[in-house]
């Protein structure tokens, strides 16, 4: 074997040896039908540049909840559509887990421009929980607009990931209790709010928000 | 130049019969004649192992500069990405190495991306870890999720003696994680977890946002 042979190995074996990977990953799980369907959009997913380990989750995820393969086919190919809004809306370098992620929240309703004012927000760093939060706070049942708003204006005020998930549980926990998930929401980001140093953001819910009030069922900022 | 044209065989017997016609010589003497013969034989059959990869033939070599240049490409995009990796992280993701969540219930993914090698860093500093705790009689509990393929027989639970409760920790990714856990086999969520709706295959879960410490 020459150099030349272990020169052309190694630059064309490993996108085999991924595909493989992904191959072995699926386990035999799936029918052959959707298996193969499923490795074309994993193949056309690498190709676009775009996080492969979704989709695989995906796919696993309806065998082991033993969904039909045509059902298994279509939310594989829907997420790839997904997966492509979100890498574009959180542009220029979204990571693969910030693109997971915003394929979550478009999945709950989240538009493409609050994508993008996540990533306007936070140029430099990871977007994945307050997208997890948001999409979070969507299913909770506060409107999507309002979510996007109070994510928006925490992280503009220069919450971390830890107070939003905080925050996030408290809404969750208040709704269980009976409170209306907007009310919480409203509740519980002017009590972080209060913690936060004023950045250029705007009030944080509404008319209501006033920063320096908090309620007294309050647990943490 | 005409003996390097010549066969390899017909090479070696032409040197062969010229040592003959010699006085006696050295063992010295005929190392080197042979030696050299060999070093001949080497230059002439070098082009016929090459014959194996069609690249290596003289009709590839633009095709070969091709690769060539691939590979410095490739090369230099893994120095890029290294040099990348050891530059200063944020606070937010430095915190999150010393985190250690403890959730009642909930999860994430331990693959790491195929991407850049600053994104497969990042993943790797942001796993936490994390803990999921189910409550109940039962023979056996699983965890499964997106954070483990799925997997019934890859996380489960150990049960506390002389107790319901059951736990199992893991290293996941920050961010939002879908799981439930499956007791005798059977599909359950947790209960002090919220519930995920699921679109896609009409059967709800649980959810954990993986990145507290």
């Amino acid at each position: 074997m020459t150099i030349r042979t272990l020169v052309f190995l190694a630059l064309f074996a490993p996108s085999g040896r991924v595909v493989a990977q992904d191959t072995a990953r699926l386990g035999g799980r799936l029918d052959s039908a959707t298996q193969v369907i499923v490795m074309r959009s994993v193949d056309s997913a690498r190709t676009r540049g775009l996080p492969v380990e979704p989709l695989v989750d995906k796919a696993l995820e309806g065998a082991t909840k033993r969904a039909a393969g045509p059902r298994i086919q279509a939310a594989v190919s829907a997420l790839l559509r997904r997966l492509e809004l979100a890498r574009d809306a959180l542009a220029p370098n979204p990571g693969p887990r910030d693109i997971a992620a915003g394929a979550d929240a478009l999945a709950y309703g989240a538009t493409r421009e609050a994508l993008t004012a996540m990533r306007a927000i936070r140029p430099n760093e990871s977007v994945a929980v307050p997208l997890g939060v948001l999409t979070q706070l969507v299913a909770s049942g506060v409107s999507v607009a309002r979510a996007t708003r109070a994510v928006a204006d925490l992280l503009r005020r220069g919450a971390r990931d830890e107070q939003l998930i905080a925050l996030n549980e408290d809404v969750r926990s208040y709704v269980a209790a009976g409170a209306s998930p907007e009310a919480a929401l409203d509740v519980r980001a002017r009590g972080l709010t209060a913690v936060l140093p004023p950045g250029g953001g705007s009030a944080v819910l509404g008319d209501a928000a006033a920063p320096g009030t908090q309620s007294a069922g309050s647990k943490k900022p | 130049m005409a003996e390097r044209r010549g066969e390899p065989g017909e090479i070696v017997e032409r040197a062969l019969e010229s040592l003959r016609a010699l006085p006696p010589a050295g063992t010295g003497t005929i190392a080197r004649i042979v030696a050299s013969a060999a070093r001949v034989r080497a230059v002439d059959t070098s082009p016929n192992d090459d014959d194996l990869l069609p690249f290596a033939s003289p009709r590839w070599p633009r095709w070969w500069a091709l690769a060539s240049l691939a590979a410095a490409a490739v090369i230099g995009v893994l120095f890029v990405g290294v040099w990348k990796s050891m530059q200063p992280r944020t606070a937010s993701s430095a915190d999150a190495d010393a985190a250690s969540t403890i959730a009642a219930g909930g999860a994430r993914s331990t693959v790491v991306p195929i991407m850049g090698s600053r994104e497969a860093a990042d993943a790797a500093a942001a796993l936490i870890p994390t803990q999921f705790v189910f409550d109940g009689r039962a023979r056996r509990v699983a965890l499964v999720g997106d954070f483990n393929n799925w997997d019934d027989r890859a996380t489960p639970l150990e049960r506390e003696p002389a107790s319901t409760l059951w736990s199992v920790t893991l290293p996941i990714q920050r961010g939002r994680h879908i799981y439930a856990f499956l007791v005798d086999s059977t599909w359950t969520v947790d209960k002090r977890a919220p519930v995920a709706r699921d679109p896609d295959f009409g059967v709800t879960g649980s959810v954990i946002i993986v990145g507290r410490p």
